[in-house]
């Protein structure tokens, strides 16, 4: 039976009754229960149905009316393309969802365990039985990536050990994602003191109309550090969904990325819990969006510990035919003294033909907490585009500048240069083309 | 030490008590408990109301029959229970209206005193024209004469929807339709009484215009209903203030207030709601579940809420503006304070529809004992309006580690050329300025009530005169016993 304001999800259930069986590892007893568990879960609620007040402004209803077949193998090349031929260290490459053997590079180091999720469900049972089912947030979407994934990764760092490079992540598609969900799952834990950098990156291949649903669920140790820099570039028909699930302990910190330029539907979803005292989040995104792009940023923030620090910065750009919205929700709970958590969301927009909408939401049940957000939705301040007009410059660049640096002040603070330059690039090009129209 | 009389009197003030838990026994006539046709049907027979009202508000049950109650607010509460309840409940002379204040219920009068609210005193010295709902009926009404010179109609619902059917038809529900929510929409089927008001144009209305509300008959709903309407280049300003007696079964209230600007005119919509809040454990209090919407029709048309919520287990309130016509503002000022196990979802809805519309929210939580405090607002630019601008601001105060205060706006925009901002805040009493306070003499109590006035002023400011000096008070004694 589907929950009230959900959608019922049940083509899903129909795929999976036909190829549940022949999905990666389902042949190993556990993972087919595995599998058999959270479809059944996910069958309890269905999909989130745009009733519900956190699917308020993303519509998931082409999930449940199109066709979104399973795809049980994908044997063709993917697009090779690495995004940061600059960046050394480890690549791992996902086509179709399918880890991608040939165009991956796994470099090995001393403390540090890397490797294929479906690799690692085959060799180490155990262990990974328990990576599952740990973070349980009651979410539908979650239950039904567990149910089909077909593919992901697994990451262990060791105690005091840092990651000799950033590690690449590349999410690409071909002709066989049409009309399918391509979905992927990962894990990553790090031990106390250690520290890791994860640069990831969505492709699309041309136009196709795929669903893609990426699961990451992180655990980070105390005083370590981890970092993840996300870039969305997915085909213009193509619905997005990620999911960041991350425990970050006492004195850890975590840093999260994000630039969003694709995908016809696109959501992040961003849940941090600070679990231990001092511990620190960072987050930082951008959303661009044109031609029937529509973005979504979901944060909820979760503040357990006292003294714990956390700042969210989300900047939207919609051109026409864009629609944004960011729902950041900062949750500080009764024995979170001495928080200081901060939020801001501006968004521009640029046409007639745009929507930008923004919800910060603050749930607080401590009374010793500093906690503010901000949100604004506005043009270009027509002072400062007199004022470079004055300097010689003509409409057009002067409003390029403009957004310019109300995008880069997103990205300011990364310190891997080549990942900064690179949202840089990807940002400018994006307001390039605007202004050619 | 023996304590004097006095001073055990002054203890018992400061304790927090209820003061105005007290209730006074006069015969009622009442509907049978419970929600049927009949029920309605009854209401309007009683109130002598045409047929029109009558089918107005039997369509409106047959709504409400098919909807469901709102769960969507951050509040815990046992849901009232819809077949225990009065809906009607008037004093017993209900049938036979006095004429003047000598023919008033002495009983009724010696409730009013005990408010401070005395109705000689009134008119003779406040020149505040009172129209006081006593349960469900109108029983008094002054300064009628003195307003009627002017063409200010300013009655009770009732007496509307028999001498103005016009207006009444044009206007209810005009804002907020029958089926908007469950709670309007229940209140269109079983509304008992309210106040109706129509500035005519180029008027502005020479008095401020206010009704005291008392919800005295136990388990007795209390079903309001305002109309204000203000014609072109027009201007009023009106008080609502309530106090409710000590009970220990919730008591729901489920007003609707709406409020019409056309052209050029100005509403300024000032509320203080001091009702029952429960004990300190949580027992009791009043359910407050309450639709106020105001409509900007006309150009450069203005309505400004300003309210400060003391009282109330429960409140589920958001005073809203429709800014349809050009260059019309949206006001609204707002204080909460929850104490013991009160909760309050309050907040407001700016949804800017005409071109150079502007808007200001500043909202003031304050949250103590146990108390959960939610502001909850939407501001909304559509497509074709241009120009239009928000200016918000939400901060939050929270006195000791039991209470909570939340803030959840909503900012929809799509229109290139609005300029939306927000802003919020929670903090605490900082140790300097209590230290600062205590330095100087004044005692925690006093302390904090300095303070949070302080924090509040931006809203108590835009009060008029009559509504400051009882609004201020209220604060530090809705405030005692949170601190120490």
């Amino acid at each position: 039976m589907t929950a009230k304001n959900h959608l019922d999800g049940l083509k899903f259930k129909a795929q999976f009754d036909l190829w549940g069986g022949s999905l990666p590892r389902s042949e190993l007893a556990w993972v087919n229960m595995l599998r058999q568990e959270a479809m059944a879960k996910f069958l309890q609620f269905g999909l989130p149905g745009p009733k519900m007040e956190a699917w308020k402004y993303t519509n998931l209803g082409q999930l449940n009316s199109g066709n979104f077949d399973l795809l049980t193998s994908s044997d063709r090349a993917g697009n090779e393309t690495a995004p940061f031929e600059s960046l050394d260290g480890s690549k791992i490459v996902f086509t179709d969802g399918f880890y991608n053997k040939a165009t991956s590079t796994i470099e090995s180091q001393k403390g540090v365990k890397f490797l294929s999720l479906n690799d690692y469900m085959k060799d180490y049972p155990e262990a990974a039985q328990k990576l599952f089912n740990k973070k349980d947030d009651g979410s539908s979407l979650q239950n039904l990536n567990t149910a089909i994934m077909t593919g992901g990764y697994v990451l262990f760092v060791d105690e005091n050990t840092k990651l000799a490079g950033p590690i690449q992540i590349i999410h690409n598609t071909t002709t066989s994602s049409e009309n399918k969900s391509i979905t992927t799952k990962c894990f990553i834990d790090l031990q106390d003191n250690s520290f890791a950098q994860m640069v990831e990156t969505f492709i699309g291949s041309d136009e196709h109309n795929y669903w893609r649903h990426h699961v990451t669920e992180a655990i980070v140790g105390k005083n370590a550090v981890l970092e993840i820099y996300q870039i969305q570039q997915e085909s213009k028909k193509a619905i997005h969904t990620a999911d960041t699930h991350v425990d970050v302990d006492q004195r850890a910190n975590f840093k999260h990325y994000s630039l969003n330029l694709g995908g016809k539907i696109s959501r992040t979803e961003i849940k941090p819990t600070l679990t231990g005292l001092q511990s620190n989040v960072d987050l930082r995104g951008a959303f661009l969006g044109r031609n029937g792009n529509s973005h979504d940023v979901f944060t909820h923030m979760k503040h357990m510990f006292p003294e714990g620090t956390s700042d969210q910065i989300y900047r939207g750009v919609l051109d026409k035919g864009g629609k944004s919205s960011f729902q950041g929700k900062v949750y500080v709970a009764k024995d979170a003294q001495l928080t200081n958590a901060d939020q801001s969301n501006k968004n521009l927009i640029l046409d007639r033909n745009a929507e930008a909408n923004s919800k910060p939401e603050l749930l607080i049940y401590a009374d010793d907490v500093k906690c503010s957000h901000g949100a604004t939705v506005g043009e270009l301040d027509a002072e400062a585009l007199y004022y470079l007009k004055s300097r010689g410059l003509d409409q057009n660049a002067a409003k390029a500048l403009l957004v310019e640096a109300f995008v880069a002040e997103v990205f300011e603070d990364i310190k891997l240069e080549p990942v900064r330059l690179k949202y840089l690039e990807l940002a400018l090009n994006w307001l390039s083309e605007e202004t050619k129209e | 030490m023996v304590s004097t009389l006095e001073t055990r009197q002054a203890v018992e003030e400061i304790s927090g008590e209820y003061k105005y838990g007290f209730v006074t026994d006069i015969e009622t006539v009442k509907a049978p408990k419970g929600l049927s046709e009949e029920v309605i049907r009854f209401i309007s027979a009683k109130k002598d109301e045409p047929a029109w009202l009558l089918d107005w508000r039997l369509k409106s049950y047959k709504k409400w029959l098919k909807m469901e109650e709102p769960d969507w607010a951050m509040l815990d509460y046992e849901k009232p229970n819809f077949q225990d309840i009065y809906y009607y409940a008037a004093p017993k002379s209900a049938d036979d209206r006095p004429k003047s204040l000598d023919e008033v219920d002495p009983e009724l009068l010696k409730t009013y005193e005990k408010l401070g609210i005395s109705l000689q005193e009134q008119e003779v010295l406040s020149g505040v024209a009172v129209d006081i709902v006593f349960d469900s009926v109108s029983v008094a009404t002054t300064f009628r004469k003195a307003l009627k010179e002017k063409g200010v109609i300013f009655c009770s619902i009732s007496e509307a929807a028999r001498d103005y059917p016009a207006l009444m038809k044009k206007y209810l529900g005009s804002v907020v339709p029958a089926a908007d929510n469950f709670y309007a929409t229940l209140n269109s089927a079983v509304f008992t009484d309210g106040t109706f008001v129509y500035i005519p144009k180029g008027v502005r209305c020479p008095m401020e215009l206010s009704t005291y509300f008392r919800i005295n008959e136990a388990n007795t709903g209390q079903f309001e209903r305002t109309l204000i309407i203000a014609d072109d280049n027009s201007y009023v300003s009106y008080l609502e203030g309530c106090t409710a007696p000590m009970r220990d079964e919730n008591q729901l209230h489920a007003a609707v207030v709406e409020i019409v600007v056309l052209d050029e005119a100005e509403v300024k919509y000032s509320t203080v709601q001091n009702w029952y809040p429960g004990d300190k454990n949580g027992v009791g209090g009043i359910y407050n579940f309450v639709t106020k919407r105001a409509a900007c029709r006309g150009l450069n048309s203005k309505v400004s809420w300003t309210q400060v919520e003391t009282g109330s287990a429960i409140t589920w309130k958001y005073p809203s503006c429709i800014l349809q016509g050009d260059g019309s503002v949206g006001e609204f000022y707002s204080v909460a304070i929850t104490n013991n196990y009160q909760q309050a979802d309050t907040g407001t809805k700016m949804i800017h529809i005409g071109k150079n519309t502007s808007s200001t929210i500043i909202s003031k939580g304050i949250s103590a004992g146990k108390a959960q405090n939610i502001y909850r607002g939407l501001v909304k630019v559509m497509p074709n309006a241009e120009n239009t601008r928000n200016f918000t601001q939400c901060d939050s105060l929270l006195i000791g580690d039991e209470c909570g205060a939340h803030t959840v706006p909503y900012i929809e925009a799509k229109n290139p050329t609005s300029q939306i901002e927000h802003e919020a805040t929670t903090s605490k009493i900082s140790d300097e300025q209590l230290f600062y306070c205590l330095q100087r003499g004044l005692d925690v109590e006093e302390s904090v009530s300095l303070i949070v006035n302080g924090f509040c002023k931006e809203v108590m400011q835009q009060l008029p005169m009559e509504f400051a000096v009882e609004a201020q008070k209220l604060l530090g004694i809705s405030l005692e016993g949170s601190v120490g």
